[in-house]
């Protein structure tokens, strides 16, 4: 017997096309939901690249440590949160947006790009002498000398050994330096006095030691502030982002393995050793002691600021196989010449960037960049001269086009972006 | 007159009728369906005219080439307008890049700051 069924064959067809059609509407669905959030993100992250250009070209816009909602292109429809806040001698941008449950962020940090124009090996105020170079030394680029000029000259068995004593051209320099850009250091000179970052941190009190703790901020979070009345040991554990650490007294980074990134150490004294790698920015008021083969990445910023309380010379010292990334500031209040704030870049040491030191700089080293300081000292074992660079290196061409640093003199205007954060 | 020596079930006219219709409806809905979603390669396109405004914004900020032009791709046309940012310094630059069809019809924008 031939069964005929057909509703039954029907219903079976039927339920196929429907199994086949329902297929077909969830992947229309999920492609259409696919394609709304790739457009969604898209202008999110165009928002917020566009919002952080803003803030980089129009720095009026906001104002420090504030925020503000901008409409970018009067619509209603592209709205983007902007913030600025001080970190260290740079700044931290932000950028942020969202649309539903969906959030971009920008996070950067922003220095300014120096003007080819306004960068020179060297600058040394005019004070009737001249400059005096012996051994190896080289001095590429711009530079801007006492009208006495610069001269050769032999002194512990060694004499000039180059073709020309200046590779670039020479400019007359003025009595005092370049004026300081004060602004810079307005926020970082409260904090050696009230112990305070600012109004909005997490503050947190701390041994002597810090354990091998993994501590990561983010900046879009308040500054996490690890304080101590006594010495800090930083002896190992992973440090990074939004995060402050103030002494009293000493901050010692002792050992290689602890991993420090994008921190501000602020003490009276500050040391790093056993051959430590890593990126932040250290201000003190005593010494800051950099020991051999010491790496502090870019952008890393050194600075030392003199006031009452420090010692009667306070200085930057790098040792030998040292390399520092960045600027080191160097801000001497004394007006005494025994008592000038200084730095001492051991031979071997290099300096990746700008210096600008309103006291001494005894300079045995090598600056891949400029150097502005009021007075040069030459320490040997046996004597100590005045005005003299013995086998120092300072080559301004050696500066990566790239560079952004912190405008010490108020030498640009234009922002750029040194580094993208979390 | 003989008799039949085997039974053939058959469906009624009725259910015949039934099934056919129950087909026709099922086979419409599904025709629907697949209309519906190759009306979805609209996205498709879309999504091709976005990729090519992202291409041509960065090569107008590797060129730096701030002009006003319009170009043919295609098909399509690409309307490129850069004018100052109204607030910002002179190097801030708004970017509005637009493609549109043969017709006129507006695919796909992308509205963008940027620096020189």
């Amino acid at each position: 017997m031939i069964k005929a069924s057909s509703l039954l064959f029907t219903l079976v067809i039927s339920l196929l096309i429907a199994i086949v059609s329902s297929s077909l509407i969830l992947f229309a669905y999920i492609a259409r939901t696919q394609f709304q959030n790739y457009e969604i993100n898209q202008q999110l992250n165009l928002n917020a690249d566009s919002g952080l250009n803003l803030l980089l070209s129009r720095q009026s816009l906001v104002d420090i440590n504030q925020q503000k909602n901008i409409d970018l292109y009067g619509r209603g429809e592209d709205s983007v949160e902007l913030i600025r806040k001080t970190w260290g001698a740079y700044e931290i941008a932000v950028s942020r947006t969202h649309f539903k449950n969906t959030k971009v962020k920008r996070i950067a940090q922003v220095g300014y790009h120096p003007d080819s124009s306004h960068l020179y090996s060297m600058y040394i105020p005019d004070h009737n002498k001249p400059i005096a170079l012996c051994g190896k030394t080289i001095i590429k680029g711009k530079a801007f000398l006492p009208k006495a000029g610069v001269k050769r000259t032999y002194i512990e068995g060694q004499s000039f050994e180059g073709d020309n004593l200046i590779n670039g051209t020479i400019k007359k320099s003025e009595s005092t330096l370049p004026e300081f850009n004060k602004d810079l250091i307005k926020n970082i000179d409260t904090v050696f006095s009230t112990q305070i970052f600012s109004n909005d941190d997490s503050v947190m009190n701390i041994a002597n030691q810090l354990a091998d703790d993994t501590l990561k901020n983010s900046f879009l979070n308040r500054t996490l502030v690890l304080k101590s009345a006594g010495p800090i040991e930083i002896s190992g554990g992973i440090y990074s982002g939004n995060i402050v650490i103030i002494s009293q007294t000493q901050i010692t980074i002792s050992s290689s393995t602890a991993s420090i990134e994008n921190v501000i150490l602020f003490a009276p004294r500050i040391i790093i050793e056993n051959e430590f790698k890593g990126n932040l920015q250290a201000f003190a008021s005593d010494s800051i002691f950099i020991s051999n083969n010491v790496s502090l990445q870019y952008p890393s910023v050194l600075g030392l600021f003199q006031n009452k309380k420090s010692p009667r010379i306070p200085a930057i010292v790098l040792n030998e196989g040292a390399v520092v990334s960045g600027n080191i500031i160097i801000n001497s209040t004394s007006t005494a010449s025994t008592t000038l704030a200084g730095l001492i870049l051991q031979s071997g040491a290099i300096v990746n960037g700008q210096v600008y030191c309103n006291g001494f700089a005894d300079i045995k080293g090598t600056i891949n960049g400029s150097l502005m300081c009021t007075k040069i000292i030459l320490v040997t074992p046996s004597s100590v001269y005045e005005n003299h660079l013995l086998n120092a290196t300072i080559d301004v061409s050696q500066l990566s086009e790239h560079y952004v640093g912190i405008n010490l003199v108020k030498e640009s205007n234009v922002k750029k972006v040194v580094k993208w954060l979390n | 007159m003989a008799e039949l020596k085997h039974k053939l079930k058959a469906s009624t006219l009725i259910e015949s009728i039934i099934a056919m219709v129950i087909i026709v409806v099922c086979f419409s809905v599904a025709v629907m369906i697949y209309v519906s979603v190759l009306d979805s390669d609209k996205q498709r396109v879309k999504l091709k005219a976005i990729q090519m405004l992202n291409e041509e914004a960065t090569r107008i900020k590797n060129e730096k080439n701030f002009i006003d032009e319009q170009k043919a791709v295609n098909n399509w046309i690409i309307n490129k307008k850069v004018e100052h940012y109204s607030g910002a310094d002179s190097s801030l630059y708004l970017l509005s890049l637009v493609v549109t069809d043969s017709t006129g019809k507006i695919i796909a924008r992308r509205n963008e700051l940027i620096t020189e």
